[in-house]
């Protein structure tokens, strides 16, 4: 088992998330978790048993809430663990039973535990394998092979309970080893045995039975009872049948003899019997002949009678056919006769006269041809009427459209006035339009009139500011300049005295000397180019100052052009004149656009109105001729269905009444028939009985029916001769029995005493029968009891060998299983084969324990026996090399049960490892403990878990002992923070 | 220039239990008196000055004397070693410095020398891989590259200084090669523990600690060795500590051997053999590890062994008759047998006589049902 990566959240210490990197822990071979009491260091491990169980290590598994208390509610407690098992890459996320907030609603729900567990492939894609829990914790234990008491003392040694499995009981010890092992088919067999015990006693406790039940047969047939202690020695059973069959046979053979003298006897007795009954028999035949002789005399004028009527019978034979015929023609006769007055009764009960009753057919065969001429007008009739109903349906559906087209007619008249006056309104806004437009306009104009004369007014202003600034400039340019031309003059003296050059004539004064020319003041010294600079600027200033004042008339003039358009009202009244006029000049626009529809929709639905007028009027035109044609029909039929009515007089066609006539015809005729016809049969009859009487009277006869009389039929005749011949014959032979001289003898003697003789020979047979009884019952008896016997001994010389197997397979299987009273050791078979591992373990574990404790201690197996009769065989001991005496574990002290426990751990993983059937355990966590070893023990502790390194395999420490902070390099801090833990990892 | 090089004091440390303190503390005065009388120019401790991260106050009284004694005869170079904590034991270097003691143990100030005269002298503190890495930038894990990285800062600062410089280095490193004693903690990181010789090359002399026999590597480095015997695997070993004369050419080395207080004895046998024996008599003064040879382990064996050798410190037994006993094992004995021989060996064991032959065929049966109907199903 190695981990990978753990992950928790919101799990007691820690209030987020906090994730363990396990491989770059274990790539270290030795990891530390340390920090503050309480920071959460045991959660961790806690966690890996969470994820893997779904339950906390020890008695924090039933009482302690995974979930951190300062959470956030929508955080939900979880644990991730990856880590491969036996090879197979593995990760389980699991949630503990936790409250989570409603989604709907206030408060919080519980949900339930969830897993889920995931296989993940070499490319890191995960495939669910299962998220029952169950299922789950199935495939966990396959993989895995501890339950978690286990786990929690063999890869997690938790605190305070590192010492579980070095103080276990032997049993326990078992279990777990049994568990690492993989010892199954030990216990199987075991088992198997146990099983096997219990099938053979069964078996054996049935052998008893059927030998119980043998016994008691026996003792039934012999009426004694089985003998004492047979249970454990079945031959007393074999030795009383056999005394038994003794005296079985002697009673038989008594018996045979008793059955033979009887049998004589009887033969005897028999013998008498049959003489005597001879005597008897000849007796009383001799006296029926001669009875039956007197019977036969008797009966002999019987006999002559009946020859007599036999001779008469011979003479009516030839007169019987002609009797017959006439018989037949008389009843021929009677028959027609019947039928002629039925036909006449059917006819009508008319009389039976042949030709009236023809003339009466004619005559009714001629009415029917006159009823059948009036079928085409029946045929009229009909179609007639089916006219007469077309039409009144027709008037009726005219009649609607009719009220339909008056109807829509009534509401017309309203809505025509409507669409009349909406064409007047839009026509007079159409004559507005143009006027309201140019309204709209000029309002708009004066608007802008008033708006352009509102600025230029502004304008005005400005300009007229202008105006005067520029006039003021103006006015002190002008100024400027002159002043500075009254004192140019003033210096002009100046000026040209400048132009003074010598010997050159002064301009004023015409002199050539110049003896003092003025000079130009110093200050204010005005050249010709100054001022006319000055002039410059002045004209420029009436420039500016004519452009102002233009401007400004320009702006008057616009002014006065605005007003004259907008007159002096303000712009917002203005405003509000050209808004209103736009208003009036939109809503006649828009109504003058509506005309042409109006206009439209007036023609149309005049045109409407014109058409249902019309259509109204071919109504009532179609109606009324409808009515019409129906009177027309009505009347027409009258007639015609009183002449139908008239003709078929009662029939309700004419057709049954012309049917009734013909049959009335046809029967007339059939009974003629019929009449002519009994009339022939009558006379035939006559005939044959003339004829007949005449043969009787030629025969002999009185009549016919003398003739008849005397008739016989054949098989009479022959039964009457059969009995006349019987009489003829019986007479004669009893006459010779009465003659027979052996039975005249036997008349003549005496008579015998019957009964007595059949008393005797009854006796007799009783006799016998009572000795074949006997006899029978002895065999019967007897040929039991050599059944039983034989039954018996097979049955005991079963039972011997099924005891011994029986004892043999009770030994083994108690033997094996360690209850048996010779197993010395109490041992059972699978830890027996465990105790070798034990060992092996407990050599590891001294290799390590010695290490620690300078080779003073070892752990050695200890197969002795346990007290109170409890199994043993794998009990751990102590061996102290300094005093060579041997301590029981629970005698160490403190650090020494520690330092004993890790090594004990460490063993057990060594031996696991090198067992091809077991898990490889290859990560390990002790959680505390360290603190009670003192420096030195530390040192070769830690010293041994170095060691480890080397091996691939992982040691995970939990300490709060500063010293491991400094020798292990690999750490993962726990540190609490106010808001709950959380996790810092250095390697 | 001479130096005096000396490494692995590990003080605190106890023998098998008992205190070396003591001893520890005399061993120093004796350091003191060869380090003033060979008139030394500096000191080389490199590194385990304590035995643990937390020392004992003991220990750490010890050597705060003794450095300070020191540092009056000669400037102290100390770095720190695989035992010693590296920020504990830097406590106030760079006040130290002032006074002549120089202590190296942060792996920032690898390649900054103690300049004495013209010797630049680079100290390396133990280097834990994991940690060094990533304050000297080196990607790769083990001791080797964070090794060269340091040994890379320090050519560089040497390449800085005037040609002619003579260069030392102190290290606290497992050289390949080296031999090792029980004694030693294991430095292994993913396997590897040691480093090949080449790290240091280009150094004048390479002052190595950590292997506590005192022996050469190459022909300029050395490992001083420990001043003690801390287990039994060094009872061959002559302790000393080393003088080094620094020149132009190959440094010489003169070992001064250290005084021994305590010898160490390993002694077998059987114990009456081991009691009476007048060849022992040496060994009752020493630190003796007993191996008992007697089939029967002895009762009271310590206590007796004690007797006559007091400061006994490890007793082991290796039972003469061995063979015999483990015979009787369950796991000699149930060594490669079979299912059916098991079950065998199990009647016999517990009942005294073996199965019989009606026995063994129910026990035959017993293994092959199940594994038939496994088989069926």
């Amino acid at each position: 088992m190695r981990l990978h990566h753990l992950q928790v959240q919101a799990l007691q210490a820690f209030a987020t998330t906090a994730e363990v990197d396990f491989d770059a822990l274990s790539e270290a071979g030795l990891f530390l978790f340390h920090g503050e009491t309480g920071a959460g260091k045991t959660t961790l491990l806690d966690a890996v048993v969470l994820a893997l169980f779904g339950k906390l290590p020890g008695a924090r598994g039933t009482d302690a809430r995974e979930r951190a208390d300062l959470a956030a509610v929508d955080l939900p407690t979880r644990v991730v663990l990856e880590l491969t098992l036996r090879g197979e890459r593995l990760r389980i996320t699991r949630t503990p039973r936790q409250e989570r907030r409603k989604q709907r609603g206030e408060g919080t729900t519980t949900v339930p535990p969830t897993v889920l567990l995931e296989a993940i492939a070499a490319d890191g894609t995960a495939t669910a394998v299962a998220t029952r829990v169950e299922e789950v914790q199935h495939e966990i234990d396959r993989l895995l092979g501890m339950s978690r008491e286990q786990f929690c003392q063999v890869v997690l040694l938790p605190q305070g309970q590192f010492a579980t499995f070095l103080h276990a009981a032997s049993d326990a010890r078992e279990e777990l080893l049994a568990r690492l092992f993989g010892t199954e088919r030990f216990e199987h067999a075991e088992r198997w045995l146990t099983e096997r015990r219990k099938k053979v006693e069964e078996e054996l406790r049935g052998t008893r039975e059927t030998l119980r039940d043998s016994a008691s047969r026996l003792a039934q047939v012999l009426a004694t009872e089985a003998p004492e202690g047979w249970e454990d020695d079945p031959g007393l059973l074999t030795a009383w049948a056999d005394e038994a069959q003794v005296l079985a046979d002697a009673d038989r053979a008594t018996a045979e003899g008793v059955c033979g003298d009887a049998a004589t006897a009887r033969a005897a007795a028999d013998a008498a019997r049959g003489e005597v009954q001879e005597l008897v028999a000849r007796r009383a035949r001799h006296a029926r002949a001669v009875a039956e002789l007197a019977a036969f005399e008797a009966g002999t004028p019987a006999r002559d009678a009946e020859a007599t009527r036999l001779e008469r019978a011979r003479a009516a034979a030839p007169v019987a056919p002609l009797i017959a015929q006439a018989g037949a023609a008389a009843d021929e006769a009677r028959a027609a006769t019947g039928a002629a007055t039925a036909a006449c009764a059917a006819a009508g009960g008319a009389e039976p006269v042949p030709a009236a009753l023809r003339a009466a057919a004619g005559a009714a065969r001629t009415s029917a041809g006159e009823v059948a001429a009036l079928a085409p007008v029946e045929a009229r009739v009909g179609e007639r009427e089916e006219a007469l109903r077309q039409a009144t349906v027709e008037a009726a559906a005219h009649a609607a459209e009719l009220a339909e087209a008056d109807e829509w007619l009534e509401r017309a008249a309203g809505r025509l006035t409507e669409l009349e006056a909406a064409v007047a309104t839009s026509r007079l806004a159409l004559a507005q339009r143009d006027d309201h437009a140019r309204a709209a306009r000029a309002a708009l104009t004066r608007q802008e009139a008033a708006e352009a004369r509102d600025r230029a007014q502004a304008r005005r202003a400005v300009e007229r500011e202008q105006a005067l600034g520029a006039k003021s400039d103006e006015l002190e340019v002008t100024e400027q300049w002159l002043g500075l031309r009254e004192a140019r003059l003033e210096g002009m003296a100046a000026e040209l005295a400048d132009t003074l050059e010598a010997d050159c004539p002064c301009p004023v004064c015409g002199a050539v000397e110049h003896p003092e020319p003025a000079a130009h003041r110093l200050l204010g010294r005005v050249t010709a180019e100054a001022e006319d600079a000055a002039k410059r600027q002045v004209d420029e200033a009436r420039a500016a100052l004519a452009a102002a004042e233009a401007k400004l008339a320009a702006t008057d003039r616009e002014i006065a052009a605005a007003a004259a358009v907008a007159g002096e009202e303000p712009v917002h009244a203005l405003v509000a004149l050209a808004a209103a006029a736009a208003a009036q000049a939109r809503d006649t626009e828009q109504a003058a656009l509506a005309a042409p529809g109006a206009e439209a929709a007036l023609g149309a639905f005049a045109a409407e109105r014109v058409a249902h007028e019309a259509s109204r009027g071919t109504a009532g035109e179609a109606r009324a001729a409808a009515l019409a044609r129906a009177e027309e029909l009505t009347a027409a039929l009258a007639e015609e269905q009183a002449q139908l009515a008239a003709a078929r007089a009662g029939a309700p066609t004419i057709a049954a009444r012309v049917a009734v006539l013909e049959e009335r015809a046809s029967a007339l005729d059939a009974a003629a028939a019929a009449v002519e016809q009994a009339e022939a049969a009558t006379r035939a009859a006559g005939a044959a009985a003339d004829r007949a009487g005449t043969a009787a009277v030629q025969a002999g006869f009185t009549g016919v029916s003398d003739a008849a009389a005397a008739v016989l039929g054949a098989a009479e005749v022959a039964t009457t001769e059969a009995r006349i011949r019987a009489h003829d014959e019986g007479l004669a032979e009893r006459r010779v029995l009465v003659a027979d001289p052996e039975l005249v003898a036997a008349a003549a003697a005496p008579e015998p005493d019957e009964a007595a003789a059949m008393a005797r020979s009854r006796e007799a047979t009783a006799a016998v029968a009572e000795a074949e009884r006997a006899l029978e019952r002895v065999r019967g008896r007897g040929e039991q009891l050599t059944s039983l016997r034989r039954e018996l001994e097979r049955r005991v010389a079963a039972y011997g060998p099924a005891a011994a197997e029986a004892a043999t397979v009770r030994g083994l299987a108690t033997l094996v299983d360690g209850t048996s009273a010779q197993n010395r050791k109490r041992m059972r078979l699978r830890a027996y084969v465990l105790a070798a591992r034990l060992e092996e373990i407990a050599a590891a574990a001294s290799e390590r324990l010695g290490r620690m404790s300078d080779g003073r201690y070892a752990l050695a197996l200890d197969d002795d026996r346990a007290s109170r009769g409890r199994r043993s065989g794998l009990g751990l001991r102590v061996v102290d090399g300094w005093t060579g005496q041997d301590r029981h574990p629970a005698s160490l002290s403190g650090g020494e049960t520690f330092m004993a426990s890790l090594a004990l751990a460490l063993g057990l993983a060594d031996v696991v490892a090198a067992e091809s059937g077991g898990a490889r355990l290859d990560t390990l966590f002790v959680d505390e403990g360290f603190g009670s070893l003192d420096e030195r023990a530390l040192d070769k502790a830690l010293e041994v878990l170095d060691r480890l390194r080397d091996g691939g395999r992982a040691v995970g420490v939990v300490s709060h002992v500063a010293e491991l902070r400094q020798r292990i390099g690999a750490q993962l801090h726990v540190v609490k923070d106010r808001e709950g833990s959380r996790v810092v990892q250095t390697v | 220039m001479r130096f005096l090089h000396t490494a692995d004091w590990h003080l605190g440390r106890s023998f098998h239990g008992a205190s070396l303190m003591d001893a520890q503390a005399r061993w120093t005065d004796w350091l003191l008196v060869t380090a003033r009388e060979a008139k030394v120019d500096a000191i080389l401790v490199s590194g385990d000055v304590y035995d643990r991260a937390l020392p004992p106050v003991d220990a750490v009284r010890l050597a705060s004397e003794t450095l300070a004694r020191l540092v009056e005869v000669a400037p102290v170079v100390l770095i720190s070693g695989n035992h010693d904590s590296p920020t504990r034991l830097g406590f106030g270097a760079e006040l130290f410095a002032r006074s002549g003691l120089h202590v190296t143990t942060d792996v920032a100030r690898v390649g900054a020398p103690v300049l004495l005269g013209d010797t630049a002298v680079y100290g390396i503190p133990y280097l834990e891989p994991d940690v060094a890495r990533p304050l000297l930038d080196v990607e790769d894990r083990g001791h080797g590259p964070v090794l060269d990285a340091a040994m890379a800062r320090i050519r560089a600062d040497l390449a800085d200084r005037a040609a002619g410089t003579r260069s030392v280095v102190l290290a606290h490193a497992f050289v390949a090669g080296g031999e090792a004693s029980e004694s030693e903690r294991d430095l292994a990181v993913g396997g590897a523990a040691s480093v090949p010789a080449s790290v240091f090359a280009g150094v004048d002399y390479v002052a190595l600690g950590h292997l506590h026999a005192p022996q050469r590597v190459g022909e300029r480095g050395r490992y001083a060795g420990s001043p003690l015997a801390f287990s039994f695997s060094e009872a061959r070993h002559r302790k000393s500590v080393a003088l080094v004369d620094l020149g132009t050419g190959i440094p010489e080395v003169e070992l001064v051997a250290c005084p021994v207080e305590r010898g160490l004895a390993i002694l077998r046998g059987p114990l009456e053999a081991l009691l009476a024996d007048p060849a022992h008599a040496a060994a009752e003064a020493a630190w003796v590890q007993v191996t008992l040879t007697d089939a029967v382990r002895p009762v009271e064996a310590m206590a007796r062994v004690r007797d006559r050798f007091p400061h006994a410190v490890v007793l082991s037994f290796e039972p003469e008759g061995a063979a015999a006993l483990a015979e009787n094992s369950y796991a000699v004995r149930l060594r490669g047998l079979d299912d059916r021989q098991l079950a065998a060996a199990f009647v016999e064991d517990v009942r005294g006589e073996g199965p019989s032959d009606a026995e063994q065929a129910l026990l035959d049966e017993a293994f092959l049902a199940p594994r038939v109907a496994e088989a069926v199903r």
